[in-house]
């Protein structure tokens, strides 16, 4: 493949495609500048791979790779400290936002790549579990933990809905 | 709470709080395109090596055993020969871009920046730079240890760069783990004469239009910040009128100035000082 196809490609998969794997990276790694690095790094990966992969499989390729790097970078930086002593009740909790933040760092990190894959990107069990490589069924209950996990520390979330 | 929820909620964070601009598609592509040479020349190695061993393996089976003939370790840092590391690989990129570079001129400096070291002082260098080219187009290439200008939030501090409308462009990206800082900025000079090479103060980009324009400068500017002291800075200036005049003049794309900044061997130890 010519340099210059290569690149016109690349340009245009990247405009179309970066903004959203940057979204996910963000609810993986909580900071929007990580999430850009690693995302562009991602991106440098894709690009030296770039005529080994079909168009049909570069998104899946894309986002696999930014996951990956995500969980990479998050076990070499450890930032967060799971927990099994999830608080039972939040007794004052306006701050959804906030919140949500505080619960998302409580889930270990593949849990919360769970979490972007199926509620921020949509995806079938099927294609997470394809996308990192574990069973459908490990997906399914990594998500039903990630979910406790969110519901103990958001329980005004539904409430609210329900008003 | 249910999935549906949930997915509402993700997005109505990520909405909320994603920084606004596009991502650049120059700095995968700037990361991918290097990682290809480094496997070209690792590929490149493997096979001398492999042709290596194959032309002396028969001579091996010959040869007493390994004593003292080892393979010599990589060259020690030489701060005397720091002005031909530096000339050899600034020209390389500029010669890409830049039809005539002409001669280098090799300054370097203690931490005490009002003096000059001589050679066979080097060693002392805070500051190692080389620069080509004439007051109204020049390029220039710093290696320094400076802490104060190393730390900080890099982010934040070009933010507030452009807030304060100290810069048209500052942006930050990394590279190879290192923080890459881009600024386009204008300058005026603090002497009557623009030619007299003398020093320079930063202009507003509101004030831009107040400045003669025999006096304006623009500066493409690419910091690499390499540890907690040691940076590179790669700088191409040019006397224009205008912002576009001189976004006509530069030459080397900010791309091959990064390269430049992020090259391993432009790096000097922490001065020894006397």
């Amino acid at each position: 493949m010519r340099r210059d196809q290569r690149e016109r490609e690349f340009t245009e998969f990247y405009a179309a495609s970066a903004a959203a794997l940057r979204r996910t990276a963000y609810v993986v790694v909580r900071d929007w500048h990580v999430a850009e690095d690693l995302t562009q790094q991602a991106f440098a990966k894709l690009y030296v791979a770039w005529p080994r992969v079909r168009e049909e499989t570069r998104m899946a390729y894309a986002r696999r790779t930014v996951v990956n790097e995500c969980l990479s970078h998050l076990r070499r930086h450890r930032p967060e400290t799971p927990t099994d002593a999830v608080p039972d009740r939040i007794v004052d909790a306006p701050d959804v936002r906030g919140d949500l933040d505080a619960a998302l760092l409580l889930l270990p990190a593949r849990q919360r790549a769970i979490v972007a894959l199926r509620f921020l990107d949509d995806l079938s069990v099927a294609e997470v579990g394809r996308l990192l490589g574990i069973a459908d069924g490990t997906v399914k209950s990594q998500t039903n933990r990630a979910l406790e996990t969110l519901r103990k520390r958001l329980p005004q979330l539904a409430l609210e809905e329900l008003r | 709470m249910t999935d549906h929820d949930l997915a509402t909620l993700l997005r109505a964070d990520v909405s909320a709080t994603e920084p606004p601009g596009a991502l650049d598609p120059a700095v995968p592509l700037r990361m991918g395109r290097r990682r290809i040479r480094r496997r070209m020349a690792l590929g490149g190695i493997a096979l001398v090596a492999v042709v290596g061993a194959a032309t002396v393996v028969p001579f091996a089976l010959l040869d007493p055993p390994p004593g003292e003939d080892r393979p010599a370790d990589p060259a020690p840092y030489d701060a005397e020969e720091m002005p031909r590391i530096m000339d050899e690989h600034v020209r390389t990129v500029l010669d890409r871009h830049v039809g005539s570079l002409g001669p280098v001129t090799f300054s370097a400096q203690p931490e005490a920046i009002s003096e000059e070291l001589p050679p066979g002082r080097y060693d002392e260098a805070a500051t190692m730079r080389v620069t080509y080219g004439s007051v109204i187009h020049r390029y220039q290439v710093s290696v320094l240890h400076a802490g104060s200008e190393a730390e900080g939030p890099v982010r934040r501090i070009c933010h507030r760069e452009t807030a304060a409308r100290m810069a048209f462009v500052c942006r930050v990206t990394r590279e190879d783990g290192m923080f890459v800082v881009q600024t386009l900025r204008a300058f005026q000079p603090t002497g009557v004469n623009p030619l007299n090479d003398r020093g320079y103060t930063v202009v507003r980009t509101d004030a831009v239009d107040e400045v003669p324009p025999g006096r304006l400068f623009f500066e493409r500017s690419v910091k690499v910040i390499k540890s907690d002291t040691l940076l590179t800075y790669v700088t191409e200036r040019v006397r224009a009128p205008t912002l576009l005049k001189a976004n006509q003049t530069f030459k080397v794309p900010v791309d091959d100035l990064v390269e430049i900044g992020i090259d391993p061997a432009l790096a000097i130890p922490v001065p020894d000082t006397p």
